[in-house]
């Protein structure tokens, strides 16, 4: 678990001004198909609610709220169902390494506090990784082109 | 006093700390203040910016909805700060500890614009002597 924990710590401190490798990974996902900017998006909708998710559980152990061996069942599946997505729809290997040893790690939680420690560190890489993404996408220029696009479709709408 | 002081774009922009109603923000602030972040902008709040900080703070503090031009808050979920630098419809509480100095908000204003399309420039946090 501390193993674990220190190399989450370690991809988080690396992140916080240097483009994870993964992220390149992400970047380069589809992008021969042009499918690139789905995965992007995808991608940050997940990170988001990833963080926002983790959040939640977070401040229940922290308030020691409910079934400490339910929070952990949540929290192995929700973590298992990320770690799919970073390989299987992301490509981003090295996350996908650490929400899997995550995943599996959950079962050795003996108390709310571990928990707490434990679910703080990973949301922290789901934030972390959220910035990431964000300045990844040409909002301004896609929002743009958007909206040329959605104009006239909109206005059929009306 | 203590002022909070932000480089952003290279300019310096300065804020008052709102010391008697957000004093754990602030000390937890303080306690890793210098830091450098990557800055971005919000997507579904109008003229408001928001960066990582490296503390995390979970509890609400002097929790404010509504938020004035100028208002510098910390968002526990994400562990940022977000500074609105015009008129915003929120979307949720968040722990209010800072105001941007009203004869800084013209420029503060000028430079947040800007980050919608320049992404990830850095924003310099510091707390300083006045």
């Amino acid at each position: 678990m501390e193993t674990l924990l220190r190399d989450f710590e370690q991809y988080i401190q690396n992140a916080q001004f240097n483009r994870p490798a993964d992220m390149d990974r992400l970047l380069r996902h589809n992008s021969e198909t042009g499918k690139n900017l789905a995965i992007c998006v995808f991608f940050h909708g997940d990170s988001e609610a990833g963080g926002s998710v983790l959040y939640t559980y977070y401040c229940m152990g922290k308030r020691q709220e409910g079934d400490l061996e339910t929070l952990k069942k949540l929290t192995a599946d929700y973590l298992s169902f990320h770690a799919a997505r970073f390989l299987n729809y992301y490509t981003m290997t090295d996350g996908y390494a650490l929400l899997t040893r995550a995943a599996a790690a959950v079962r050795e939680i003996e108390n709310f506090e571990q928990y707490t420690r434990f679910v703080n560190t990973i949301q922290h890489f789901f934030v972390e990784l959220t910035y990431w993404v964000d300045i990844c996408i040409p909002w301004d220029e896609a929002s743009k082109a958007f909206t040329k696009i959605m104009a006239p479709r909109l206005e059929l709408m009306q | 006093m203590k002022k909070l002081k932000i480089t952003l774009g290279g300019k310096v922009f300065y804020a008052e700390l709102l010391t008697d109603k957000a004093p754990k923000t602030i000390q937890m602030l303080e306690e890793c203040a210098p830091f450098t972040s990557m800055v971005i902008a919000a997507k579904i709040c109008d003229h408001e910016i928001q960066w990582p900080t490296p503390f995390y703070y979970e509890e609400l503090e002097n929790p404010v909805f509504d938020q004035d031009p100028g208002s510098i808050i910390y968002f526990p979920p994400r562990q940022c700060i977000c500074c609105f630098y015009g008129e915003t419809l929120p979307v949720e509480y968040c722990n209010k500890f800072a105001q941007i100095l009203p004869e800084d908000l013209p420029g503060f204003f000028e430079e947040a614009q800007k980050v919608w399309s320049n992404q990830g420039v850095h924003v310099i946090t510091e707390i300083v002597e006045e």
